[in-house]
């Protein structure tokens, strides 16, 4: 009879017991996925450097990780990702909003492989940092939008999703649709773009339903 | 199997409370207590069983020697399971003639007597020395006929010796009632000695015929009519010469029973009725009848017989017969002296106590002393093991396809 009561305590207890997983975020090895950060404005110009503050020095920025809920698995290119969100409900969940300082370098004339390193270096800070401690079960896309707002401002509204200002983008990427428990190895994350002058795409990115804007 | 222990039926004993000590030291009290040891004891000595204990089932072994040892083992080594007292027992072994070949001398030496009487001419001592009117009956009941026939004839003697004409006629018409020879001893004797034999023997020849309609109580009963036995079996009718005649009937398992009768007229109805026999009688009867026939042996008068002769109130016969390859056990269950059960089994000899312990199960079950083992299905055992089985099997099933839950950290 004990021996009874000991399994079923022990099965109780494995019961209760999570396998924790981790996911870690990647822009690539080579910071191939930081496209959405390197967008230049009509004029040429970074969309960050427009950020520079007056005396120079880093940009501050911070990172806004949502995860964004889908309503199904649709494909991984931009396009087929605002086709399938404008007949799905695609929207932010506000409960796993995560904001970081993340302090960007100022890469004003800079050549885009240059300013690409230089990012890179900058957002190896946040290694090590998490981002959610138990992804949601469904699935979902990981977008990380580079805003001037604060942290302390975005937090202000913790159960409703403001939308980020797009006068205050400065870069975006986002992660292929993912079940982040089901996934074996790093989610990478990336910019779908063709060509640098792509401000308009992370206005597009950073918006709260990845509705597309002419 | 328990294979579990099979339980009993309720013995047939009564359950009367007993004080075994008593309350006070008085005489009432202590004669309750020696009235109580008394009466144990006489359990006891009489074979019967003491009340709550196991029912005692004899067993007698037959055949092969070789079955023996595995019976003996069971029985003394007590290695078998069943919930009986099992007492091995032995054939009854035939008595000798002791009781009849007495009487017969006794006889012989009362003739001797009365014919020295009679050569000294002491006629009343030579009808004393013959000995009383119940002899007659007794040594024809008991098949003596050419001897009665000789008391006959020195009877006839004795009185003609005393001039007794009309005592010497009728003792010697009996001879003729009973259809018995003149005895050789007549040609010692005076020439008027065997006159009066022949004419009295002619009287009681010439009498009238009674048909005699005998019945028994107990059957079927072997009929003797003046000691020639085996002249029917009862019921059954008989003719018999007007006058005193003796009968005895002789049943297996019964005491034999006689009686003197006086024919007269057309008819007469006699019926007897017999007690059980002692277990000696009954021993002796089946030594008689069965001791010399092995095929028999289980026959339902034979074990009858053996379970009276070993006051064995359960008792089981066991007959191993050897075979090219083992033996055949034949087991016979005897229950108050009827057949309740048989059976029948085959064995290699290595397997021959394992197989005498399943013969004597299977005639204990059949003859309701013991109770068959409960089906798997009612058994606590099976249904715990079942659980027991579903639980490991759905603990096994749960731990194979269970998986763990997955919480996943998202972090760079």
């Amino acid at each position: 009879m004990r021996r009874l009561v000991l399994g079923a305590l022990a099965l109780a207890l494995l019961a209760g017991c999570h396998e924790v997983r981790q996911v870690r975020l990647t822009f690539g090895e080579e910071g191939e996925g930081l496209d959405g950060f390197l967008c230049r404005e009509d004029d040429g110009s970074y969309l960050l450097t427009g950020a520079v503050p007056p005396g120079g020095g880093p940009v501050p920025a911070s990172l806004v990780i949502d995860f964004v809920r889908l309503g199904g698995l649709p494909g991984c290119r931009s396009g087929q990702l605002i086709r399938w969100c404008t007949d799905h409900d695609c929207a932010v969940m506000p409960e796993h909003r995560v904001c970081l300082p993340a302090p960007l370098p100022d890469i004003t004339g800079l050549p885009r492989a240059e300013a690409r390193e230089q990012i890179r270096e900058a957002l190896r800070s946040l290694s090590g940092a998490t981002v959610a401690s138990k992804a949601p079960e469904e699935f979902i896309i990981v977008r990380i939008t580079a805003t001037l707002q604060t942290c302390d401002a975005l937090a202000a509204s913790p159960t409703t999703v403001e939308p980020l200002k797009e006068e205050e983008l400065v870069g975006c990427a986002y992660s292929c649709p993912a079940l982040l428990d089901a996934i074996e190895g790093d989610v990478y994350l990336g910019f779908d773009t063709l060509t640098e002058q792509c401000a308009q795409g992370v206005r597009v990115c950073a918006s709260g339903d990845l509705r597309w804007r002419p | 199997m328990s294979n579990s222990s099979p339980s009993l039926y309720p013995p047939a004993v009564s359950h009367h409370p007993t004080r075994l000590l008593p309350s006070t030291g008085s005489p009432a009290s202590l004669a309750r207590l020696l009235s109580l040891l008394l009466g144990l004891l006489a359990g006891t000595a009489s074979g019967t069983e003491p009340v709550g204990s196991l029912p005692t089932v004899t067993i007698l072994v037959m055949g092969a020697p070789e079955a023996q040892p595995a019976v003996q083992a069971l029985v003394e080594e007590r290695r078998t399971r069943l919930p009986v007292t099992l007492r091995l027992a032995a054939l009854p072994s035939p008595t000798g003639e002791t009781g009849n070949g007495r009487e017969l001398l006794g006889l012989e030496r009362q003739l001797q007597e009365a014919r020295r009487h009679y050569i000294d001419a002491e006629f009343a001592s030579c009808l004393q020395s013959l000995g009383h009117e119940g002899v007659l009956p007794e040594t024809l009941s008991a098949g003596h006929r050419q001897l009665v026939a000789r008391l006959l004839l020195w009877r006839v003697a004795c009185h003609v010796g005393m001039g007794q004409e009309k005592a010497a006629h009728a003792v010697a018409e009996e001879l003729g009632i009973l259809g018995l020879e003149i005895p050789a001893d007549v040609g010692v004797l005076p020439p008027e000695v065997g006159r009066m034999m022949v004419r009295g023997a002619e009287a009681g020849a010439a009498r009238a015929r009674t048909m005699l309609r005998i019945t028994s109580d107990f059957g079927p009963a072997r009929v003797s009519l003046d000691g020639r036995s085996g002249v029917c079996l009862a019921p059954c009718s008989l003719e018999a010469r007007e006058g005193r005649h003796v009968i005895r009937v002789d049943a297996e398992g019964r005491q034999p029973a006689v009686q003197i009768i006086a024919a007269r007229g057309p008819e007469l109805e006699v019926a007897f009725t017999t007690l059980p026999a002692t277990p000696e009688l009954a021993a002796s009867q089946w030594t008689a009848h069965y001791a010399g026939s092995s095929a028999a042996l289980d026959s339902t008068g034979s074990l009858s017989l053996l379970a009276s002769a070993l006051r064995a109130p359960r008792l089981v016969l066991l007959n191993a017969e050897p075979e090219q390859e083992g033996y055949r056990l034949r087991g016979t269950f005897t229950l108050d002296g009827r057949v309740a059960a048989r059976t029948e089994r085959r064995t290699a000899p290595k397997a021959l106590e394992e197989t005498v312990e399943g013969v004597l199960r299977d005639l204990l079950i059949q003859g309701r002393i013991v109770e068959p083992a409960p089906a798997l299905y009612q058994r606590r055992d099976f249904w715990i093991a079942v659980g027991v089985v579903a639980v490991v099997a759905g603990a096994s099933t749960a731990a194979l396809l269970w998986k763990q839950p997955v919480r996943t950290e998202v972090g760079f």
